[in-house]
This record gives C-alpha cells, sequence and structure tokens, in this order.
C-alpha cells in the first residue's frame, strides 16, 4: 500500500509541476513483443540455467509529460544442459513515468513475474503473482521498480537510443525466501520514423533479484517489438519550430 | 498658367519670411525706386536670403505699386533660350509672384538666375528692374542600393556541433552501457554474448546519428544565419529607399543680388 501511495504521490507532484513547451499532444503506441529469455536461477548452491521465448504486447501511452507502460509476455523456458522439467514464464508490468527535464524520465513499476513447472500457464500464472497466492512448483514475484530512463533522437526523425536503469524492491514474494535487493538496467535503440507510423524497438536487458544470502535469479531478455503509434509528438521539432528554425 | 496662380499655397511660405522682406524692401525703398510724384512707386519685395524645398515650397515676390500698372516678369534661369514668363498682368496695389524654383521641366534650377521685371504705367512709360539671384541647391544626390548578400550557408558550417557530438556520446555509451550491464547487475557478472552485438549496434547508431544530426543542425544554422542576414539587407535596403525619397527633395538657398534698374525706357 504505501508503495500505489509513494507512487501517487510522485506522480501528482510530477504533474504539477511547471509544464515545459515540450509537446503537449498525447501519443500512443501498440506492440507486438518478441522476447529471447535467459532465466539463471541460483538457490542453495543449485545452478539452474533456462531458455526461451516470450510472446507479448506493449503498450505505451504519453500525455505531455506523463506515459503509462503496460507490457506483458508469456512463453515456456527450456533448461539448458539437462532435457527435463521445462517451464512456463510469465512478467507482465505497469509502469508510469514523468519526464523531469528534457530526454529523462523517471517512473515507477510495478512487475509481476513468475514461473511454473507445469500448470498454471499464462494469465493464471500472472494472476498468482500478482495476488500472491502459492502453489507446488510456482515461484513468483510481485516487485516494485524505481526506474531512470533517458533517450535520444539520434539519427532526427528516425532513431533514438535508450538507457534505463531500475533500482527493484518487493512487493509479494515467495513465503519461503527473504528477499535482499535487486536492480536492473537496458539499452536499445527505437525507430520512430514519421511514416509510416511504425514503432520498432530493440533492447537488451538484466536484472537480478537477490534472494538473502542463498541465492539470485537473474533474467537476461533481448526484446523486438514492432507496432503502431499514433500521435507522436516529437521534441526537437517542436524545439525547432518554437526557435524559428524549421528547415525551407 | 502663371506660377504666381499658386498664390495662396505660398501665402504662409511668404508670412514666414516677411521679417526678411522687410529688410529687402528697405534696401529697395532708396532712390533707385523712389519715382517722381507723377509716376507710379513701384516697388518689388522679397527675401534677400532664404531657402525653399524646389518643387513644394515657393520663393515669394511681392510686387507693391501706388499707381495701376502692368507688369510682365520673366526668368532666365539658363535652361532655356528665351526668358521664362512668369507672370503678366496688371497690378493695382500689390500682387504676389510665387516661384518653386524649378525650370519648365520641373528640375530644380542651381546657380545663376536673373528675374527681370517690365513695368508699364498707364501713361504708357515703362521701366525694366533686373533682380539677379544666386541659387545654391543641396541635396539630390540618391544612395546606391546595398548589395545583396552572399550566401552566407557554407560559412556558417563552422558552428556549433554540440548536439551531434551529443549523439555520438549517447551511442558509444549506451553501446558500453550494454556490454558492461551484466557486470553491474548480476553478481556473476555474466551476460550473454548477443549483448556485444547489441552494444555494437548502438554504437554504429550513435555515429551514424552523428554525421547525420551534424548535417541536418548545420543546414538549420545556416538556414537561420542566412535569414537573419537577408532580414538585414532588407531593412538596409528599406532604410535606403526612404532616405532616397528624402534625398530627391532638393533644397535650394536662394540669394537675391542688387536690383538693377533699368531706368524709365
Amino acid at each position: 500500500m504505501r508503495y500505489l501511495l509513494g507512487t501517487a504521490l510522485f506522480v501528482i507532484t510530477s504533474i504539477g509541476a511547471p509544464t515545459s513547451a515540450r509537446a503537449q499532444a498525447a501519443e500512443a503506441e501498440v506492440s507486438a513483443a518478441g522476447t529471447a529469455v535467459e532465466l539463471r536461477s541460483v538457490i542453495n548452491g543449485n545452478r539452474e540455467t533456462y531458455r526461451g521465448f516470450l510472446a507479448g504486447v506493449e503498450g505505451r501511452v504519453a500525455w505531455d509529460r506523463l506515459a503509462l507502460r503496460l507490457g506483458y509476455g508469456q512463453g515456456p523456458l527450456d533448461r539448458t544442459f539437462v532435457d527435463f522439467h521445462g517451464r512456463s514464464f510469465v512478467d507482465g508490468y505497469a509502469r508510469v513515468d514523468v519526464r523531469v527535464i528534457d530526454r529523462l524520465e523517471l517512473g515507477i513499476a510495478s512487475r509481476a513475474r513468475a514461473y511454473s513447472a507445469g500448470s498454471p500457464s499464462g494469465p493464471s500464472l500472472l494472476r498468482m503473482a500478482i495476488s500472491g497466492a502459492q502453489q507446488t512448483g510456482v515461484r513468483r514475484w510481485l516487485l516494485w521498480e524505481l526506474h531512470g530512463r533517458y533517450d535520444r533522437e539520434v539519427i532526427p526523425e528516425l532513431i533514438g537510443i535508450y538507457a534505463d536503469g531500475w533500482w527493484t524492491r518487493p512487493g509479494r514474494i515467495n513465503p519461503d525466501e527473504t528477499y535482499y535487493g535487486g536492480r536492473g538496467g537496458e539499452v536499445g535503440l527505437a525507430v520512430r520514423p514519421d511514416w509510416p507510423p511504425v514503432a520498432v524497438r530493440f533492447g537488451y536487458a538484466i536484472d537480478e533479484i537477490r534472494i538473502g544470502n542463498v541465492g539470485r535469479e537473474t533474467v537476461e531478455r533481448v526484446t523486438l517489438t514492432v507496432g503502431y503509434a499514433i500521435g507522436r509528438a516529437r521534441p526537437e521539432a517542436t524545439a525547432a519550430v518554437r526557435a524559428g528554425t524549421t528547415r525551407d | 498658367m502663371h506660377e504666381g496662380a499658386s498664390a495662396a499655397t505660398g501665402y504662409r511660405a511668404f508670412l514666414g519670411r516677411v521679417v526678411c522682406a522687410l529688410a529687402v524692401l528697405a534696401a529697395w525703398s532708396g532712390p533707385a525706386h523712389s519715382q517722381e510724384s507723377a509716376t507710379p512707386d513701384f516697388r518689388i519685395i522679397a527675401a534677400r536670403d532664404t531657402s525653399i524645398l524646389a518643387g513644394q515650397e515657393s520663393y515669394v515676390l511681392r510686387l507693391v505699386t501706388s499707381a495701376p500698372v502692368h507688369v510682365r516678369v520673366t526668368i532666365d534661369d539658363g535652361a532655356a533660350s528665351l526668358p521664362r514668363e512668369l507672370f503678366s498682368d496688371a497690378v493695382t496695389d500689390v500682387s504676389e509672384i510665387l516661384w518653386a524654383g524649378v525650370d519648365e521641366a520641373g528640375r530644380p534650377v542651381h546657380g545663376s538666375a536673373r528675374l527681370q521685371f517690365d513695368v508699364r504705367a498707364s501713361d504708357g512709360s515703362t521701366t525694366q528692374l533686373v533682380l539677379p539671384l544666386t541659387i545654391e541647391a543641396a541635396g539630390g544626390d540618391t544612395l546606391p542600393l546595398p548589395g545583396m548578400p552572399a550566401d552566407t550557408a557554407k560559412i556558417w558550417k563552422q558552428n556549433s556541433n554540440l548536439p551531434s557530438i551529443a549523439s555520438l556520446a549517447a551511442g558509444l555509451l549506451t553501446g558500453a552501457a550494454a556490454i558492461a550491464l551484466p557486470s553491474v547487475v548480476a553478481l556473476d557478472g555474466h551476460g550473454a554474448p548477443i549483448r556485444f552485438a547489441i552494444g555494437g549496434t548502438l554504437g554504429v547508431t550513435g555515429v551514424l546519428g552523428f554525421f547525420a544530426q551534424r548535417e541536418q543542425q548545420l543546414d538549420a544554422e545556416a538556414i537561420q544565419r542566412n535569414r537573419m542576414v537577408k532580414d538585414a539587407w532588407q531593412a538596409a535596403v528599406d532604410t535606403t529607399i526612404e532616405e532616397n525619397r528624402e534625398r530627391r527633395h532638393v533644397r535650394l538657398r536662394i540669394t537675391a543680388g542688387e536690383l538693377i534698374t533699368g531706368g524709365m525706357l
């Protein structure tokens, strides 16, 4: 509850800050996402590595300085060395970002992640992570993440790059584990042409959850998303028009 | 039509010079024009030294007579082979003649000119008076328009690479971050080899962005600079045109010489 209150307070105070002359228009993106995942789990000295592919969807809605991101992906993970006990993996998040200065966003995300030895899978598994329900063979986390994200358009009106880093705090975790901390990072590039209204993102992310002194869960992801963008507003273009320096 | 017909418009100018004119009157009311009581007392009142805007203001000549006379006034300004008639009419007491300081073509007169007054009394006697004028023109030379500025686009391409350098740095740093992330995030520092490919892609993107943004930035700057230069040039042209409009109004300084009396003919 305190994280929810903190999120609400953060959003309210950020929106109340003076609005820059940046884009005021709303913009939205919805994308199909494919993610190659490597999960490395170390518990009490036992190391297990799983690899797999998640299919999912991502969405983003932004207005003025505020952005809401949602994402969901699910898929099977295979153990790499022993063809035994594949896992169903699911990962979903909801995130609110506020652009505090040009190109820099701060945000809070709630991420639910779980994997199971068999059933349930997909949305049912995600619901278990959110609700904290327990079931043998299911490992799940509900995490809170504090994000700082930098993005910059490096090839004007075409390609931008971004870097995202976050710290993790636990919400609901597996009851037999003591959460110790976590952090993660992601870098990538985003293709955002003015026309056609597509949005393509290619990123590399890694995050790790420390579980007491006994273990850690490391998830490494390479994600490709392809989607549709509407109402895109470019900060550089807006600034150029304001300064009267648009190209003739 | 005599220029004297526009007497009404020049009357205000005449009033403005009346003090000066009176000085001339005193000089001309001497023995040369003090006729015998049998002949009319005819006097010419004009400014000894004044200035007018050629074509817009007038040099005022006031003819005063004690008895009706017929007066013909001509001017020899050197522009025509024959003297030009300014006035020819009866004068019963006072008449005004206005001369705008221009010749028949409307061009300002400068140099020397002679005003000749042929006066014929009712008894048929005539006299001729000549008033020499020295006219100096000031102004009238227009300025040449400023030349069109050269295209400065290439000149300004030396400036400000900051945004493109920032893009390059961002690309290289995120590329390096992709490679270094596992070391920062994961306890064992292990990461998938694909991160090297992704890091390289980000670095190359930054390099491409450096060149792409540099060109665009410089183009935008050059256009802006050109626009400023062009605006400044246009302002200078407008100022010159306005200045020339003023300069076309030539101011004449007219100095009257001593009145020459031809005597009774």
